[in-house]
């Protein structure tokens, strides 16, 4: 669960053969497959869970540190580890929170629209990127006319079809923003790639990790509040290591946390009553 | 999941229908399966390929646009970037990370925003320009680097056979 399907992909340097490529397509098969295991979207679970993943002798660090953690955090939804994981858990917390704030949801469906216009007019291929945003913008709008009940909204968020065209549209206002503001981004570009291509080749396209760049522009874009709290081998005191965005802002609340694991991204809640 | 693919498929084939690229015919083979597409490209002017015309298939996936459709000529053409078996090898046919001849460029990769449409402009480009650095087909590289004469004669006897002529007299 805590890593992401590229890293298991087979990077090729040579030009392969047809059977090494008939193999590569049972492989790549084999871990969808594993991963398709998972839903793509776990119910909410009581924080203890994650401490149930490791092994109190031969894991003792992520162990202490998954009980230290459980002092802050009451709840965690696992989310499928496939390469969207950290678009696909903003999604999943921005959606929980327009599900209980009106008027975030409206602002939400505006800024939607806006979005969509200022895509075309940064380039983006105009009916292929449109259909993603006027996808999401429906589904937002069912939420806020009460055609979903709130089961209803995770069925969909849990299948493949509709949560991968929702998630489509957070890929594309990351890329969009990143675009937008080409010139305070570009010099952090690895060198011999442009912008245009960084954004076409590791946020347009699905089953791609987010790296820093990228969550950076998806906070900046959506206006939302992240809080990433990491769960390394530091043996940090009081839960460990946290970062906020977009700016570490003291006593702000983040409208959402997510876990980082090496590689991975799932969602968590902080224990209210010990607030 | 099938079903916002059906959609996407169905707006493409509409936009193809009313703007078609010139030189380009592509539709779903039947009605009831708008996963399987045959298509017909022309050779582009003023290349070995220039007035054949080449039947193709492009099978889409099931969660299409997320993944890319395969594209696979019919005709046995002899191409750089042309399997054997007709397979099409194009970065665009190919997400990020997903290269397998090693050599392709970081540009136009497969992503959702891309189309159709976008797929059959490559694959025109590709037939004017063949990329050796990258082949399926090595003899035809090989050949095409360094005997184009050859080549060319090839080219010339398959633009024929698409257009069901003699075969040349040379």
């Amino acid at each position: 669960m805590a890593n992401d399907s590229d890293e298991n992909k087979p990077t090729s340097t040579a030009a392969m053969t047809e059977d090494d490529l008939l193999l590569q397509d049972q492989q790549l098969k084999q871990i969808e497959d594993e991963q398709k295991a998972s839903p793509l979207v776990g119910d909410k679970l009581p924080f203890y869970a994650l401490a149930g993943l490791y092994d109190p002798v031969s894991a003792i660090t992520f162990f202490t540190k998954a009980n230290e953690l459980a002092a802050i955090y009451s709840d965690i939804r696992f989310i499928r580890g496939d390469g969207n994981c950290f678009y696909r858990a903003v999604l999943v917390g921005i959606v929980e929170i327009l599900m209980k704030d009106r008027e975030r949801l409206i602002k939400f469906i505006d800024t939607g629209r806006e979005w969509m216009a200022k895509l075309v007019k940064l380039g983006f291929p105009d009916w292929t990127c449109s259909d993603f945003c006027e996808f999401f913008i429906e589904f937002l709008e069912k939420i806020r006319d009460g055609k979903y009940t709130e089961a209803e909204v995770f069925q969909n968020l849990n299948d493949d079809g509709t949560a991968n065209y929702l998630l489509m549209y957070f890929r594309l206002i990351t890329s969009g923003f990143l675009k937008d503001n080409c010139e305070e981004y570009a010099p952090f570009i690895a060198e011999g790639m442009t912008l245009q291509q960084y954004c076409e080749t590791e946020i347009e396209a699905m089953w791609k990790e987010a790296d820093h760049l990228s969550i950076m522009a998806l906070v900046r874009a959506t206006g939302i509040r992240l809080r990433i709290q990491y769960m390394d081998r530091s043996e940090a005191p009081n839960g460990g290591y946290q970062h906020d965005l977009p700016d570490e802002a003291d006593n702000v609340t983040p409208d959402i946390t997510l876990l980082y694991r090496p590689g991975h991204y799932d969602l968590i809640y902080r224990n209210l009553v010990a607030q | 999941m099938a079903g916002y693919a059906l959609k996407r498929l169905m707006t493409e084939y509409k936009e193809l229908t009313t703007r078609p690229p010139e030189g380009i015919i592509a539709a779903p083979i039947d009605e009831d399966n708008f996963f399987e597409w045959e298509c017909l490209i022309t050779g582009p002017e003023e290349t070995c390929f220039a007035n054949g015309v080449f039947p193709a298939r492009i099978t889409f996936p099931q969660d299409y646009p997320l993944s890319p459709p395969k594209m696979r000529f019919t005709c046995g053409i002899f191409h750089p970037n042309i399997y054997a078996d007709g397979r099409v090898c194009i970065s665009i046919l190919h997400a990020p990370g997903d290269d397998p001849t090693g050599y392709e460029l970081s540009n136009e990769r497969w992503s959702p925003v891309q189309s159709i449409e976008k797929i059959l402009l490559s694959v025109v480009s590709m037939l004017a320009e063949p990329n050796d650095e990258s082949p399926a087909n090595v003899s035809a590289a090989k050949m095409w680097r360094e005997d184009r004469a050859q080549f060319e004669k090839i080219a010339d006897s398959l633009v024929r056979k698409t257009l069901c002529l003699p075969a040349s007299e040379i």
